[in-house]
């Protein structure tokens, strides 16, 4: 059995508090302030209040989707939290019981298989091809994937650890909170629904990225060696486009919007110069949505569709390419169409 | 086609210590007996709950890969077809091997994978914690492959009984210099986890058109730890359900139990084995695996 699996509706909280770059780079101890926002093209991130956390994100973001759904949360096949961090209280990491069992219990819903994931920032694209599996071979009928992603705390830690513009600490300062669901249903129409997932991890690369718990305060620390990572994914992610361009029968040209985790504008316009050298052919837009939210981790994709949904850039029929680099080395390929989705959003088009 | 389990092993703390260590050592050995390279795995599930250092990212699943020298570059996955793969972590407390199970069987039935690898131990968070964190190191693995014939994972359940939802927490939070583990659990919390797995067993096998006569084995994870001597006590499965002995393996004690019996004659012998997990919230899932 292969049933057609559409994403019916994506739900988003940011936090309400906002800091800027500004206030970041004066707050370094050990460097002088640097062009961070121009690096990186962040002007501010949302970061949680003390009454926020991972649960209290991935709750309101569920609650939002469901509203644009028009499901109750009792109608919920099949609950995947995809958050690297699992924060409640504060900074107090639960590991039992699993965050989605938390917001399970949040939507009323009594009968959800419910399981966390966790894969770095790649996290809600992996649920998403995980619930796509399940939907197709028509085990369920939908899906929530959700993420709330408190993980602010590491640029605090990182101000006090930074010593230049090149510490391995220095991408954690671009990193904001956010809250994002999506839910994913059984679709009917041919052409509404999921037209590639490809998941990849190079492990060969899996510590060019590390987070932990830092023990010298609360929250985790983070160490990336920046340039090599960005080299890696922009010269590995070129052929696995292709091979999924190939299998939904679509060229480079053929994607109105590219969706690439957002970690900073030079990065995003590097590999996009380079996809273009290599497809000879652009997408219709690489989104680029840095500025007010930073790098949102895992929720970056659906946070960045969201808003693009919300503000009805996004017409009937168009098709998206969401694209995930993620430490681990993982890449992660989604390719859909959106038809009633965008209705949802106010959009007629 | 059915995904049966190839092979199992399991890794006690010894000369070899932490998670990556122990699960390379344990991963290893389940591949070597099922006479397989690390490039045949198409997806490898994390499903450990507690690392050292409170590794948060990359997922530990791609650290493992990385361990049991998994590489390759996407030129060779397009031009040979081989070498894909893919994985991450998955938390469901104490019972997330079974979720691991439902998955991997997912992508083998529809042929995007042949084989898939499963990890799952604990180690202390941090070197120094205060509280009351009491698991020994190890780690256990499970290979799951793709089978012609009519063996293999048959049918899973899952269910929630959130009215126990109080009932079991485990944290861990910075304290002053120190990271303090707490472990909350009520004094009913072994009780109810018993009748809450019996309750889904008999609904289970209601479904599945079973009775307690049909099933030869079942094996229960180690939350908690005295789940499989008390469900033995309390339920009309009785002495089919394995003890597990007396260690105290967390997210390995499913795989612990397993691999004591998998390669003997009682394992061969059972026609239909049924596998239990019990975690906070209250979490049940269920398995049942049809033996050749």
């Amino acid at each position: 059995m292969n049933l057609g699996c559409k994403i019916e509706s994506i739900g988003v909280r940011l936090p309400e508090k906002t800091v800027t770059t500004f206030e970041i780079v004066n707050r370094l101890r050990k460097s002088k302030p640097f062009k961070l926002e121009l690096i990186t093209g962040i002007s501010e991130r949302r970061v949680c209040s003390d009454n926020e956390d991972t649960l209290s994100l991935a709750l309101d973001a569920s609650l939002d989707c469901l509203k644009y759904s028009g499901r109750e949360g009792k109608d919920i096949d099949m609950i995947i939290s995809t958050s690297i961090t699992k924060y409640v209280n504060g900074l107090t990491h639960q590991y039992e019981p699993a965050i989605s069992f938390c917001i399970k219990q949040g939507l009323g819903n009594t009968r959800a298989l419910t399981f966390d994931i966790t894969n770095a920032c790649a996290g809600m694209m992996t649920g998403v091809h995980i619930a796509n599996n399940f939907i197709s071979r028509g085990i369920i009928e939908n899906c929530l994937v959700v993420s709330g992603e408190y993980i602010s705390q590491i640029s605090n830690n990182a101000e006090k650890s930074i010593t230049s513009p090149k510490h391995p600490e220095v991408a954690c300062l671009t990193v904001g909170d956010a809250g994002a669901a999506v839910i994913l249903s059984r679709s009917e129409n041919s052409e509404d629904r999921l037209l590639v997932s490809d998941m990849y991890t190079f492990s060969e690369f899996s510590a060019l990225c590390v987070g932990y718990q830092s023990r010298k305060y609360p929250g985790a620390v983070m160490k990336t060696e920046m340039q090599r990572i960005h080299e890696v994914s922009i010269e590995y992610a070129p052929p696995l486009i292709k091979e999924a361009l190939v299998k939904a029968g679509l060229r480079m040209k053929d994607i109105d919007f590219l969706i690439p985790h957002q970690t900073s504008i030079t990065a995003i316009r590097s590999g996009a110069n380079h996809f273009s050298r290599y497809f000879g052919e652009t997408p219709g837009e690489g989104v680029i949505n840095l500025s007010n939210t930073g790098n949102t981790a895992s929720t970056t994709h659906f946070a960045t569709l969201y808003k693009y949904l919300k503000e009805k850039r996004i017409d009937k029929g168009s098709k998206i390419m969401l694209l995930s680099f993620a430490s681990g080395l993982v890449i992660g390929i989604t390719i859909f169409s959106v038809y009633d989705l965008i209705q949802k959003y106010g959009n007629s088009n | 086609m059915g995904t049966v389990i190839k092979s199992v092993s399991f890794a006690k703390s010894g000369l070899s210590r932490g998670m990556l260590n122990l699960s390379k050592r344990s991963a290893g050995v389940c591949l070597k007996r099922a006479g397989l390279d690390i490039s045949k795995i198409g997806l490898l599930i994390n499903t450990s709950l507690y690392t050292e250092n409170h590794l948060s990212e990359p997922a530990l699943a791609a650290m493992i890969l990385n361990k049991l020298q998994a590489g390759t570059t996407p030129d060779k996955i397009i031009s040979t077809g081989k070498g894909r793969v893919f994985s991450f972590d998955l938390h469901n407390g104490g019972g997330g091997i079974i979720n691991a199970i439902q998955i991997i069987d997912g992508f083998i039935q529809s042929e995007e994978i042949e084989n898939g690898l499963i990890v799952s131990g604990d180690s202390k968070p941090a070197d120094s914690i205060e509280g009351n964190y009491i698991y020994p190191d190890g780690t256990g693995s499970i290979l799951l492959s793709h089978d012609d014939g009519i063996a293999g994972f048959t049918a899973f359940f899952s269910a929630t009984f959130p009215e126990f939802s109080d009932d079991f927490r485990s944290i861990i939070e910075w304290g002053t210099g120190k990271f303090k583990f707490e472990i909350s659990r009520s004094r009913d919390y072994l009780r109810n986890c018993v009748e809450c797995a019996y309750s889904s067993v008999n609904k289970f096998l209601r479904n599945e058109n079973l009775s307690y006569e049909d099933i030869d084995l079942v094996f229960t994870s180690r939350s908690p730890a005295e789940l499989a001597r008390d469900l033995q006590k309390n339920s009309a499965l009785g002495d089919k359900i394995v003890i597990n002995g007396n260690d105290e393996f967390y997210s390995s004690g499913f795989i612990s139990s397993l691999t004591k019996l998998f390669y003997n004659s009682k394992f061969k012998a059972a026609k239909y084995i049924l596998f239990v997990s019990v975690g906070a919230g209250i979490t049940v899932s269920l398995a049942l695996y049809k033996n050749r």
